[in-house]
């Protein structure tokens, strides 16, 4: 066991700097790893600590001088000789090595509190064991906290393997962050969250029932997690939990494909509220959104008084939406009749607005043609999506993914679908609150991309950004998924109750997730320094931070399927 | 063991180097006897100290006029040693050779040590070269080799010697290494080595492992 193996001794230490410690052997550098779990022992208590960086001290002349005579004479003696002197520098510390430790908790009479002292001098450090690690963070009950990652060791030959608990009824109490750079693995730890909830929802472990709302940008979710060469790599949660999921797409030759319902919005369902957020992603002009509503009553004024002059009977809603998306069927034989209303709306945009918003008009309607073209804007009658899915989330049974598809990367095509489900969503919310309803279920928005919709810019006007304000009490939360946190707004960063920090490498987005840390500089090293899988976890979770190697994939999969098969009794398997 | 306080009484007192002038706790100064039987700069003597056994390692060795203020600056000869010797032959009785050791340990009731002794070295008393044995069993404590003295030469030097201290140590290396084979001087070596960095010399190791390498 570890227990009693001695990394090192404390040789300085400042609560806002941390506690530095000699390693006993100088060649514990190249055995400890950084981001891991240590033990302090000092004379009153017990300290949790984190390594946040490893460093040779002391000795670099004598080695550059070794380093010199070795290669000035090169020999066996002379080779020899250079590695005794290492061996004997090392041991007398001429060699010397520190860690540096960020102290993340201390033990008080029988429990455990936020450090507020510091060790004394030559505290002894040994690598957390399992009991430490339950002591600091309490165990695995696989009812309301769940291990999703494992304690790196702070010894590299070590096999313990020792998970850290979340308590994921806390985790769906508020909207909380999944960040990291490309390739890191945070799409297998939103399906493994996504998985976890859904399990808590058979296991009756929340208050309230959770509903999610994935928005799958690369379809990893509602069919396959890929591995970081791009190829499939096993079910994502849509498909382990296909009873409780409603997986649609937009993009209808996968949708086929899969056998995945088709995302459609039907154009008259389209609204100016909707093409207003999507102003900066299409590139529409200031002008354009500021005249839409006068556009929209000028069409439709002209509109019903050609028709009516012609005795054409179209029962359209709102005839200028259908104008804008080149969607005018029932008048396409008479193209008299749409010219005579085309040219008089243009003149009379020319006399009541001005010449420009003619200008304004046709490059706002050119940029928005690309929605004419795509497969989820639908031109016939029939069910539309939004609503199907709203109804799902408000008072069905199932959860909902929607799996992008070829619109994956498409980001206009995202934000557009994106957008108009949180307005539905915020709408229906809104309504039933004034109406004086309880909302039966939770519901979390998975969120990718999420600096589109929630740029410090943006987010005040964006539906998402209501939602994170307004709606947490409610009980709509975000989890919020991005690689670039920077970019989203220090007020929605700062409203996550929980954060799971992948690795990154940009100052700014380390800053600011590391913002509503305590010691948040010293944990900058720690997540530059993360490895793929390996997670800074933080918030009301759980009780400390912590660094995680994030479970196997493929293995927690078959552990949610196991049990989700026989939901009756929580089969123990080894690791959980 | 050798009994070697009883070995040295035994030497004659001819064949002793010659006898002590001056000396502290730290160092002591004799006179050479015959210049012919001089001993050599990095040296290790023994002085007959009484029962004890003081040795010291030869840091300085310095030759003068017997009386300089009487014969004033010698006078070029232009000639060899061997035509000198000839020529002047009691030339040798009006030179003075006197050599200045560090005391880097003692030998007392059937022990080596390896540090200062209790006692210092009296004026007069007699100074003898080391035998080979000797050496050997000064540097081998319990079955363990060590040289932990150096130090002790080093801090002992004023600060224009300590500047030249790696020649001496050159010099000390090459002459300790001809009573060790190769095994044992990788071990004297290493004692040598932690004796400097526990006596914060960590600095002149690196001097030393150079001067190993090209013996």
């Amino acid at each position: 066991m570890n227990e009693k193996i001695r990394i090192g001794q404390v040789i300085g230490a400042s609560l806002s700097n941390g506690i530095f410690v000699q390693l006993s052997r100088s060649s514990f550098v190249e055995e400890i790893p950084s981001n891991s779990l240590v033990v302090i022992q000092g004379d009153k208590r017990k300290y949790l600590g984190l390594i946040a960086d490893i460093s040779l001290i002391k000795g670099t002349n004598h080695a550059s001088k070794l380093a010199n005579i070795e290669s000035r004479f090169p020999s066996d003696k002379s080779r020899n000789l250079t590695k005794n002197t290492k061996e004997l520098f090392s041991s007398y510390g001429v060699f010397s090595s520190a860690i540096h430790i960020i102290p993340l908790s201390q033990t008080a009479k029988n429990s455990t509190e936020d450090v507020d002292t510091i060790p004394s001098y030559l505290s002894v450090v040994s690598p957390a064991t399992k009991d430490d690690v339950e002591i600091f963070y309490g165990k695995v009950d696989n009812r309301l906290n769940w291990g999703i990652g494992f304690v790196k060791s702070s010894l590299k030959e070590s096999e313990e393997n020792i998970l850290i608990p979340i308590n994921l009824d806390v985790l769906v109490r508020g909207s909380f962050g999944i960040f990291g750079k490309a390739g890191t693995g945070k799409t297998m730890l939103g399906n493994i969250i996504a998985g976890l909830i859904i399990l808590g929802n058979k296991t009756k472990s929340f208050e309230k029932e959770v509903k999610l709302l994935i928005f799958d940008m690369h379809s990893e979710y509602g069919l396959k997690v890929k591995d970081q060469h791009g190829r499939d790599y096993e079910d994502g949660v849509g498909r382990i939990f296909k009873n409780d999921f409603l997986i649609l797409s937009p993009d209808h030759t996968l949708a086929e494909e899969y056998g995945l319902e088709k995302f459609e919005i039907k154009i008259e369902n389209i609204t100016e509220e909707y093409i207003i957020n999507v102003k900066e992603v299409f590139d529409l002009s200031d002008a354009f959104i500021n005249y839409l509503y006068d556009y929209k009553a000028i069409y439709n004024e002209i509109f019903e008084k050609v028709a009516k002059k012609y005795g054409i009977n179209i029962d359209l809603k709102n005839p200028w939406i259908h104008y804008l998306f080149d969607d005018l069927p029932l008048l396409k034989d008479n193209k008299k009749t749409l010219e005579e209303i085309e040219r008089e709306f243009k003149t009379a945009v020319r006399e009541k607005i001005s010449p420009g918003a003619i200008y304004a008009l046709s490059s706002g309607k050119s940029k928005l043609k690309y929605l004419s073209r795509v497969d989820f804007i639908s031109k016939n009658s029939g069910e539309d999506s939004v609503k199907k899915i709203i109804n799902e989330l408000f008072d069905g049974n199932r959860s909902v993914i929607i799996s992008m598809g070829r619109y994956g990367d498409d980001l206009r095509a995202y934000t557009f679908i994106a957008n108009i489900i949180s307005m539905k969503i915020w709408n229906t919310a809104v309504n039933r609150i004034m109406k004086g309803e309880e909302l039966k279920y939770k519901i979390i928005i998975f969120l990718e991309e999420a600096h589109k919709f929630l740029s410090p810019e943006g987010y005040y006007k964006n539906p998402f950004g209501d939602i994170a304000r307004e709606l947490r009490k409610r009980g709509i939360l975000l989890c919020i998924i991005d690689q670039r946190p920077s970019q989203i707004a220090e007020d929605v960063i700062a409203m996550l109750w929980n954060s799971f920090v992948f690795s990154l490498t940009e100052a700014k987005d380390i800053t600011s997730v590391t913002r509503n840390l305590k010691f948040s500089s010293l944990f900058e090293s720690v997540i530059s320094n993360l490895k793929r899988r390996e997670a800074l976890i933080f918030g009301e979770m759980i009780k400390i931070p912590a660094v995680v190697t994030i479970v196997d994939y493929k293995e927690m999969v078959k552990y949610l399927k196991r049990v989700y098969e026989n939901q009756k009794t929580l089969v123990e398997i080894p690791g959980y | 063991m050798t009994d070697w306080l009883s070995k040295i009484k035994e030497i004659s007192v001819e064949d002793s180097l010659g006898e002590i002038v001056s000396s502290s706790n730290l160092s002591f100064k004799f006179q050479v006897y015959n210049l012919k039987r001089s001993p050599e700069y990095s040296s290790i003597v023994i002085v007959l100290a009484g029962d004890l056994l003081i040795n010291g390692v030869i840091t300085s060795i310095q030759m003068n006029p017997k009386d300089a203020l009487a014969l004033g600056t010698p006078s070029p000869l232009k000639r060899t040693r061997e035509q000198i010797e000839k020529d002047y032959a009691d030339i040798k009785d009006k030179l003075v050779m006197t050599c200045e050791a560090v005391i880097i340990g003692y030998y007392e009731n059937g022990k080596f040590y390896q540090k200062i002794p209790r006692q210092i070295p009296w004026i007069h008393d007699l100074v003898f070269q080391a035998p080979s044995q000797y050496i050997r069993d000064f540097h081998i404590m319990n079955n363990n080799y060590k040289l932990s003295y150096l130090p002790l030469v080093y801090n002992s030097l004023s600060k224009e010697e300590k500047i030249s201290f790696s020649f001496f140590m050159d010099t000390f290396i090459g002459y300790i290494s001809l009573f060790f084979e190769k095994e044992e001087m990788d071990k004297i070596i290493r004692s040598i080595q932690e004796s400097l960095i526990l006596n914060g010399l960590d600095y002149l190791i690196e001097n030393l492992n150079e001067i190993y390498i090209n013996l």
